[in-house]
């Protein structure tokens, strides 16, 4: 008797400590000290009092490029446009800077240069680079500019973006949504000019092209147009489909737009500049693929990578005498193309980590490379004349080609890491 | 090397001074190895410690080492007291530990952190604090031997780091830092253990 009351004196203490302890006392704290980048607001009003140009900074990372009588506008992402003069490719300089804040996208036009400023586009005067005025704004143009989990309040845009090391605790995780797998790092489109006043010069990436009055831009599935018969002055015209999802580039040709996007190539007649309509596409594996022309072929390369996906890192040349059905007429294996350009025969091409390439392209089925610079990680490309305006991880390099075969680097303005 | 031996030789004099001057002062040496079932916030697991030390009138001085499973196996060891009370005629002990919990070393894990990521990281470990507080029951089963069965709150605390990349949307680059994750685990552990 007096056993059985012991035990159950001592399973009542175990049971009520068992109690106790479980109810408080089982749990698992985690906290994680990391770095999370946070968005930094301000006014509009204030952004646009910020557009200004300053003494030249250094080149951090940069972006797209676009050319323009002798000076390269070189994007910052995020902050503004670089100016750098290269009449003397063997001594090129980097003369001021134009604080742009959230841009990523430019062209130029007459004396204005255009670009992007979070979701608006902006036209500022840079006839004095050293002091230039902003002219127009027009609001709200690219609306897809938001970064992924972060809409700030109407009137409000994150101007940028600050290291903070936090602490997570327990089930409090890192926002992906701020994160991307893949930096693009590309350059701008080409032009013709109207009379009196001529367009600038860009690559094979860019998503905004001058084309006689108009600019045409895209963002993933759209098609806008700009009236900038008034350089000053652009006026939004209209948004139409751009033929597909994920458009990366655009590249005007004569009175053409050639649409790049992941899965194929979508060609745009601007014979009626407010009423692009689309012609024809050509559809390929789904990889990234800037894409330029030259009125007769179009040449697209495709890579994959983290973002684009897909395991091909081709040239495709695609006929398009017949612009509603162009076609394959040749593929050529590459290592990891980027941007390309084209100037008379000669196709240079950004292979990353490869370099430079540059191809003999007279005989687009037998296009032949002729030479090879190293030593870069390139990724996009203006040819002009004899000169290849090249973009690069470490550098902004400037290459003579004006013997094919034996590319010589002439200048280069180095990049900050 | 030769540091480590001399610690060792050090340690072992210093414990056989003690346990000498312990017993001339009547205190009687005591060995008690348990194993136990932590439950946890994540899943149910298991321990195993060796505790030895000296006691005298009811109180209980020793140190201990463990093996332990949850989440991490790691090898706390720590000192522990026990002082034995009474109450409504049940014999127990209050008993509590304090020491480290060691935890070293790399291992490769799986990332699930993000597709685009390696699918492995090197994690580094490092260990942390150690500590206890609980209830015994001793039951007799002969002459200076007892089955103890204790119920107690143990926490022990891991650190683990490891490199990730962090993107910045303006700039677009992407940096490597180093994540610095601290858990302190708590449990309650139901043990039984052979005291002799």
């Amino acid at each position: 008797m007096h056993k059985t009351t012991t035990m159950k004196r001592i399973l009542t203490i175990i049971g009520f400590s068992i109690l106790i302890f479980s109810q408080g006392c089982v749990k698992d704290q985690i906290m994680t000290r990391t770095t999370v980048y946070r968005p930094v607001y301000k006014t509009k009003d204030e952004v646009r009092a910020n557009i200004k140009s300053s003494n030249p900074i250094a080149l951090t990372a940069p972006g797209k490029l676009f050319y323009k009588d002798g000076y390269v506008f070189l994007n910052e992402l995020n902050k503004g446009v670089h100016i750098i003069d290269v009449r003397n490719p063997a001594a090129p300089a980097n003369i001021a800077f134009v604080h742009v804040p959230g841009a990523v996208d430019l062209a130029v036009r007459g004396n204005i240069l255009y670009a992007d400023m979070y979701t608006d586009l902006v036209a500022i005067d840079i006839t004095d680079p050293k002091a230039v005025q902003l002219k127009t704004v027009v609001p709200g143009v690219f609306p897809d500019r938001y970064y992924a989990s972060f809409v700030p309040d109407k009137g409000m845009v994150i101007t940028e973006w600050i290291a903070v090391d936090t602490v997570l605790k327990n089930n409090e995780t890192i926002n992906w949504g701020m994160m991307k797998a893949d930096a693009v790092l590309m350059s701008a489109s080409s032009s013709s000019s109207a009379p009196g006043i001529s367009n600038g010069t860009g690559g094979s990436m860019a998503r905004f092209a001058l084309s006689d009055d108009r600019m045409y831009t895209v963002d993933h599935s759209t098609l806008k147009v700009f009236n900038t018969a008034v350089p000053e002055k652009p006026v939004y015209v209209k948004e139409l489909s751009a033929g597909g999802w994920d458009i990366e580039t655009i590249f005007p040709f004569g009175k053409n737009l050639f649409l790049g996007s992941m899965t194929g190539m979508h060609i745009f007649d601007i014979s009626s500049k407010d009423n692009p309509f689309r012609k024809g596409s050509f559809t390929h594996a789904r990889v990234c693929d800037p894409v330029i022309s030259d009125g007769k072929n179009a040449f697209v390369t495709l890579r994959n990578g983290t973002k684009c996906a897909g395991f091909i890192n081709q040239l495709d040349v695609v006929d398009i005498s017949d612009l509603s059905k162009p076609t394959l007429l040749k593929s050529y294996p590459l290592t990891n193309p980027h941007g390309l350009s084209k100037e008379g025969d000669i196709l240079i091409i950004c292979e990353d980590a490869d370099g430079v390439k540059f191809f003999n392209a007279a005989d687009v089925n037998n296009i032949k490379q002729l030479a090879q610079v190293k030593g870069m990680n390139a990724f996009d490309v203006i040819a002009l004349g004899k000169v290849a305006m090249v973009s690069a991880e470490d550098a902004l390099y400037l290459i003579d080609f004006s013997v094919p075969s034996n590319p010589v680097v002439k200048g280069s303005i180095s990049i900050k890491k | 090397m030769a540091y480590r031996r001399t610690q060792f030789f050090l340690l072992l004099v210093t414990l056989g001074s003690v346990t000498i001057q312990a017993q001339q002062q009547h205190w009687k040496p005591w060995v008690l190895p348990e194993a136990g079932k932590l439950i946890a916030a994540a899943d149910f697991s298991t321990d195993y410690r060796l505790n030895l030390g000296l006691e005298k009138k009811g109180l209980m001085l020793g140190v201990g080492g463990a093996i332990d499973q949850y989440r991490f196996q790691s090898y706390p060891v720590y000192l522990q007291a026990r002082k034995s009370i009474v109450f409504r005629k049940v014999n127990g002990f209050l008993f509590s530990s304090l020491g480290y919990n060691l935890k070293s070393g790399t291992e490769t894990v799986s990332n699930w952190s993000g597709w685009w990521l390696p699918s492995t990281k090197e994690v580094s470990y490092r260990g942390g604090a150690y500590t206890e507080l609980g209830l015994a029951h001793a039951v007799k089963i002969r002459k200076k031997q007892r089955i103890h069965l204790s119920v107690s709150w143990v926490m022990k605390s891991v650190q683990e780091s490891y490199p990730s990349s962090i993107w910045n949307p303006a700039d677009q680059i992407s940096r490597t830092i180093n994540n610095r994750v601290r858990y302190t685990l708590h449990r309650t552990a139901l043990r039984v253990g052979w005291k002799f």
